[in-house]
């Protein structure tokens, strides 16, 4: 039982390898980056999964949550520490806060830890998260999307009219993450294979947790919102709570995702807190089928990298249009969904069964 | 001490006094029924015990406790558990997982704990699946213990719900026309079940329009009319009440 439950995410971190191997081993390395970077798109989706998909709370703000980390570690690693002569940089200093490393014209600098600055952006983002989530998680349906999407758009504007945020530029220059171990986020192709593990070891550890969750206490009293939102009051579970926790949650994966990615490309943008982008993050949640982090992860790694290699062009916005358009057209409860899933099961079932059948006796 | 008690408790929807002024006791371990004509203000005597409404005046007290203008999820806490007249069951959850939302106070690990699997979480997981099928059993549905909720039968939705409401563990249990859309059978089974219930140490306030139910099981019995309470007694007074016939069977005017 414990096995069969394992068994599918033993099976994907088999995957991960093998497909790592496999490209080394035929010269297409390069099919990495896109892939690390489809790796922390999705962890922002299967946050989003369990918001929506389980919990029933829609958000077209996610892009901001995934901007807050980004433009937070942008921001505060790219300070120059260098001469902190005294106050709260030589603070930063004396603690042990800071680390060193080489920029773009070879000079050393000091700078913040990223690890003090994901702590930040994280607490950050949680902090919003509350602040905006109290309000508006009252509201439901297309309230809620209208409010959350409202909320991202102001982030857009933030971004682009700060010159703390580069603008329209962005911030690039940002230094490596340095992990544990020789272990860098960073963009160098010599850490190009390190780099597709770090993303595929946190997509699967956010992958697990996530798992966890919606087969629990809490993750049930989530899904039981989703169904009815008067009957689980009734029982106890503490509705406006319960929301509350599950929409910080995915900012906070938003929001990891932001800080990871920025390091990994070394810079941020202020497409990332594009309201098209969180349009993509609700198709590709809708294409995996509302409340399935499988169909998620899944959508969410194919389709992140068809739009990142270029397959869709300059229609790429047009795609995830569209993709929302067919699916909430088609399947409102998302393409890859349970019901879906059982139906075509059932389908491959009778086809395979009534060849066996006539094969075996000759008749029908 | 009463399980329940309601104190000149009352709620308008605009101009109309939907219950007006209602006040009765629930005494421990005793099955009791609301009745009264549609429209009487029973459902929404209902909603304001449970908080999905809140009264405009009175009070109501669980085991002596005020719990009038809380939220439904602070009245459950109170040992306060419910079904609704027009079911509502989760959709996308099987049986055994909707009774485990109703043991959902038995419980305490919140997101982080059930996230990371601790070993405490484990435990109580544990320990809430075998408490939900012991209630399965006791409502005769364990066989059901997989199946989606919203794809049985109607009567069997029914019966899951009461095993959602009673996994609670509550000390009074508000059944809300559990009988409604239900054949002879199946109301038969459902009061059963109450009697059951009720040996099970759980109190009952149960609101019907089956007659014939309500005067088999109920000890005594609540009568609202347009509002306002009418009558309280046991089933024989009720019955022999002049008032609740002339209510129940209109009065002879020359309209």
């Amino acid at each position: 039982m414990r096995f069969m439950k394992h068994a599918p995410v033993a099976g994907l971190a088999a995957a991960i390898v093998i497909f790592q191997l496999a490209t080394t081993l035929l010269g297409r390395e390069f099919y990495l980056t896109q892939l690390t970077m489809a790796a922390y798109y999705c962890l922002v989706i299967l946050g989003l999964t369990v918001l929506m998909g389980y919990a029933g709370q829609i958000s077209m703000g996610h892009a901001a949550f995934f901007a807050m980390g980004g433009y937070t570690t942008a921001v505060l690693t790219k300070l120059d520490l260098s001469a902190a002569a005294g106050g709260l940089p030589r603070l930063v200093v004396d603690l042990g806060l800071s680390v060193t490393s080489v920029n773009a014209f070879g000079v050393e600098v000091r700078h913040l830890s990223p690890w003090v600055s994901l702590v930040v952006a994280v607490l950050l983002t949680t902090t919003v998260a509350f602040l905006i989530g109290i309000p508006i998680l009252r509201l439901k349906g297309h309230y809620l999307a209208m409010a959350t999407l409202g909320f991202g758009i102001i982030v857009y504007r933030i971004v682009l009219g700060t010159s703390l945020f580069g603008e329209a530029d962005g911030i690039s220059d940002i230094p490596a993450f340095t992990l544990a171990g020789g272990l860098a986020v960073s963009g160098d192709p010599e850490l190009r294979v390190q780099n597709f593990y770090i993303a595929a070891v946190l997509l699967l550890a956010g992958l697990v947790l996530l798992l966890n969750l919606i087969d629990s206490r809490s993750g049930r009293a989530l899904r039981a919102i989703h169904g009815s939102e008067e009957a689980a009051n009734a029982m106890g579970v503490d509705t406006a709570g319960f929301k509350l926790m599950v929409f910080v949650l995915s900012a906070v994966f938003a929001c990891v995702a932001g800080v990871f990615l920025t390091h990994f490309n070394g810079g941020v943008g202020p497409s990332e807190a594009d309201v098209m982008k969180s349009v993509t993050y609700v198709a590709i949640v809708a294409v995996g089928g509302m409340a399935n982090l499988w169909g998620a992860l899944a959508m969410g790694i194919v389709l992140n990298y068809l739009s990142l290699r270029g397959y869709f062009g300059s229609y790429d916005e047009l795609v995830f249009g569209g993709i929302l358009i067919v699916i909430m057209l088609f399947f409102p409860e998302g393409l890859l969904s349970a019901r879906n899933l059982k139906n075509l099961k059932g389908a491959a079932v009778r086809l395979v069964r009534g060849k066996g059948g006539e094969g075996a006796d000759g008749r029908p | 001490m009463a399980v329940l008690e309601v104190r000149g408790i009352s709620r308008a929807f605009g101009g109309l006094k939907a219950v007006d002024d209602v006040s009765f006791e629930v005494a421990s371990g005793e099955i009791k029924a609301v009745i009264g004509p549609n429209g009487a203000g029973k459902t929404t005597l209902f909603n304001l015990i449970a908080g999905a409404l809140a009264p405009d005046s009175g009070e109501a007290y669980a085991g002596g406790l005020p719990i009038h203008g809380l939220e439904p999820y602070r009245i459950a806490r109170h040992g306060i558990a419910r079904t609704f007249q027009n079911i509502k069951l989760f959709p996308r959850m099987t049986v055994l997982e909707s009774v485990m939302v109703g043991a959902h106070l038995s419980g305490s690990s919140g997101v982080f704990a059930t996230m990371l699997r601790l070993p405490a979480s484990r435990r109580e997981e544990k320990a809430l699946r075998e408490r939900s099928m012991q209630v399965l059993e006791f409502t005769g549905i364990a066989h059901l213990a997989h199946e989606d909720a919203v794809s049985l039968a109607f009567g069997r939705q029914r019966v899951v719900e009461i095993a959602r409401a009673l996994a609670a563990g509550p000390a009074l249990l508000l059944l809300d026309e559990p009988a409604a859309g239900l054949n002879i059978h199946e109301t038969n089974e459902i009061s059963e079940m109450i009697m059951k219930i009720r040996g099970g140490g759980t109190t009952v306030l149960v609101i019907e329009h089956d007659m014939s139910l309500v005067m088999n099981i109920s000890d005594s019995i609540v009568v609202l009319s347009s509002g306002k309470k009418i009558a309280e007694g046991g089933p024989r007074d009720i019955q022999r009440n002049e008032e609740v016939v002339r209510v129940y069977l209109g009065e002879e005017d020359d309209a």
